[in-house]
């Protein structure tokens, strides 16, 4: 039985068919949960923007044009927005322990706890970023998105991106590096 | 995807950020929000009736019909514009008294030979060849004599014009055709050119529409919005090309110089904009731009994002280095993705200072203010601490 392509599937979607619609559902909705649970840092709140995202999606289906990019594209910058309002409506508190009880291989306890606690100032690192810095990070380095999709998900061009890469990672490691120095100092991990 | 067009430095939080624990959907959340989300599908689907046509559809349709319309309506114009076209008729009639023969042309004249016509009553000398014949009023014939076209008339009842030298000259026609000089004799031989000109002495002369320069608009101040590229300054809405440049270094709340013309869609459309600096410009720059070097390509390093043109020899070129903040000023050039600025002044400021979030401090010019990279330009103050110099440095408002 041939496979049918994303093309084929929308518009399968967009005539009423239940089958595509889950066919699309299940292509991308591990993509933008990973996506949600790296910005916003809690798996109950990833969870329920991730079915805002889904819930979108049936709405705006009908309107939806192929431009070229793929189908996610369109996915992400939902995901992108909804992040934003979420963000208005929610003042930026600590992160909740995502981190906590995560599967490791790390059989040293101590490696572990080290391990955890550079990932810990990772995240919390990123997370003083911009939102166009940590979308772009995320989208490019956890998602492996190529630049032009990044670019229609964030509004930008295809070069303004790069240079905002530059930026973004210059950022973060400063940012990282005073985690580091704080922890050096004995101040601890916690603003 | 680390590849080698990342730094060492770079690749190393690139691991970092890709070391971080990635989440998984649980199942009962994924099936949760399947569920969810076909409940809505269903509801959209009951309200809109299945199996419709889709609107993709309906709009190809329409757009299809309206296409052919347009094209049925340009022939029957060009089939219009085909028979307006009014060859240039002259006819002289009986009895028209030379002094009110008035000749003028309208339109375009649709010879098939070219014609050069010299304006100027010719002198003829008197010879007993050349006296008019008074006789009977004929209808004025052409002759033509090389290039030249002659208009020739015979006039009943009129004399020609004697001056006090004894020269004979024809009686005076008000034409906005000419006599040609050529000949020396009156003639009314034939023609013998395939082409016709004719006047329509009816007919006035149509002056041609001068057309008017597009009012320019120029404006200056805050820019309150940037979408896409659209620029809201106060309540005026600009139009910049797709992709300058120029909105990678603008933010809200700079200022800024437009000049441009209403478009069609009574949006201003920008042929200049350019940022209004705190630092006065130099003569001939329209542009500033302040920042890190990202990187050098021959005589183009790259500034915030922008493609920076420096002369081929600019000795700058033999000590820049990437990292090091430039100040330029100068004016973009080219158009669609082939946009540099070209430089005027180029400085590198060794008194800047990088604090987190990339912001810095420049003090140049004794006009020292936060800039954050982004973030527009502004007086700022980061919390006490940040940066270098003592606690509660500065004053002022912005990011930090």
């Amino acid at each position: 039985m041939q496979i049918p392509t994303e093309q084929e599937l929308i518009a399968h979607a967009q005539r009423g068919d239940e089958q595509a619609i889950t066919h699309l559902y299940e292509m991308h909705v591990d993509a933008i949960f990973e996506y949600m649970s790296y910005r916003v840092g809690s798996r109950n709140i990833a969870e329920d923007l991730t079915s805002d995202v889904f819930l979108r999606m049936v709405r705006g289906l009908a309107q939806y044009k192929d431009h070229g990019l793929p189908f996610r594209a369109w996915l992400f910058r939902i995901a992108a927005n909804l992040i934003i309002d979420h963000y208005r409506t929610h003042k930026k508190g600590p992160d909740a322990p995502l981190l906590d009880n995560q599967p490791t291989t790390d059989t040293d306890p101590l490696d572990r706890v080290a391990k955890h606690e550079d990932q810990l100032r990772m995240r919390l690192a990123m997370k003083g970023l911009s939102e166009d810095y940590q979308n772009l990070l995320v989208l490019r380095f956890v998602e492996n998105l190529p630049y032009a999709e990044i670019a229609q998900i964030l509004n930008k061009s295809a070069e303004a991106l790069r240079s905002m890469q530059y930026r973004a990672l210059k950022a973060l490691a400063e940012q990282f590096e005073s985690f580091n120095q704080k922890r050096d100092a004995g101040l601890g991990d916690r603003q | 995807m680390i590849n080698d067009q990342y730094s060492p430095e770079e690749q190393v939080i690139i691991q970092q950020i890709q070391a971080i624990p990635r989440l998984e959907i649980s199942a009962a959340a994924r099936e949760a929000i399947r569920a969810r989300m076909l409940s809505e599908f269903r509801g959209i689907n009951e309200q809109s009736g299945t199996n419709s046509v889709p609107q993709t559809r309906l709009v190809a349709l329409t757009v299809t019909a309206l296409i052919v319309v347009t094209v049925i309506v340009i022939i029957i114009l060009a089939i219009i514009s085909s028979q307006n076209t009014v060859p240039l008729i002259a006819t002289a009639t009986a009895n028209t008294p030379l002094a009110t023969h008035n000749v003028t042309t309208t339109s375009t004249p649709i010879p098939t030979e070219t014609m050069t016509i010299i304006a100027s009553p010719t002198e003829i000398p008197r010879t007993a060849s050349n006296v008019l014949n008074t006789d009977t009023p004929e209808s004025p014939t052409l002759s033509s004599t090389t290039d030249s076209i002659s208009l020739s008339e015979t006039v009943t009842g009129q004399t020609a014009v004697e001056t006090a030298g004894g020269v004979l000259l024809p009686p005076t026609i008000d034409s906005a055709l000419a006599i040609a000089p050529a000949a020396t004799t009156f003639s009314t031989a034939s023609l013998g050119i395939s082409a016709t000109l004719t006047l329509d002495t009816e007919q006035t002369l149509i002056p041609s529409v001068t057309p008017t320069p597009p009012v320019l608009v120029v404006i200056e101040g805050p820019v309150l919005n940037i979408v896409n590229n659209i620029i809201t300054i106060y309540d005026f809405e600009i139009e910049v090309e797709v992709d300058h440049p120029i909105l990678n270094l603008i933010e809200p709340g700079d200022l800024v110089h437009i000049e441009g013309a209403y478009g069609n869609s009574e949006m201003v459309v920008a042929s200049v904009v350019s940022n209004l600096s705190s630092a006065p410009l130099v003569t001939g720059a329209t542009v500033s731009l302040d920042g890190p070097v990202e990187s050098i390509n021959g005589n183009i390093i790259v500034v915030n994002g922008i493609a920076v043109q420096l002369a081929a020899n600019d000795p700058l070129l033999q000590t820049i280095q990437v990292d090091q903040f430039v100040s330029v000023q100068g004016n973009f050039q080219g158009s669609g993705t082939n946009i540099v600025l070209v430089v005027v002044t180029i400085v590198i400021n060794t008194n800047v200072t990088v604090t987190e979030n990339n912001c810095w401090y420049h003090d140049g010019m004794g006009m020292g203010h936060w800039h954050c990279d982004g973030q527009g330009m502004g007086m700022g103050m980061g919390d006490a601490g940040m940066g270098m110099g003592d606690p509660g440095m500065g004053m002022g408002m912005g990011d930090g």
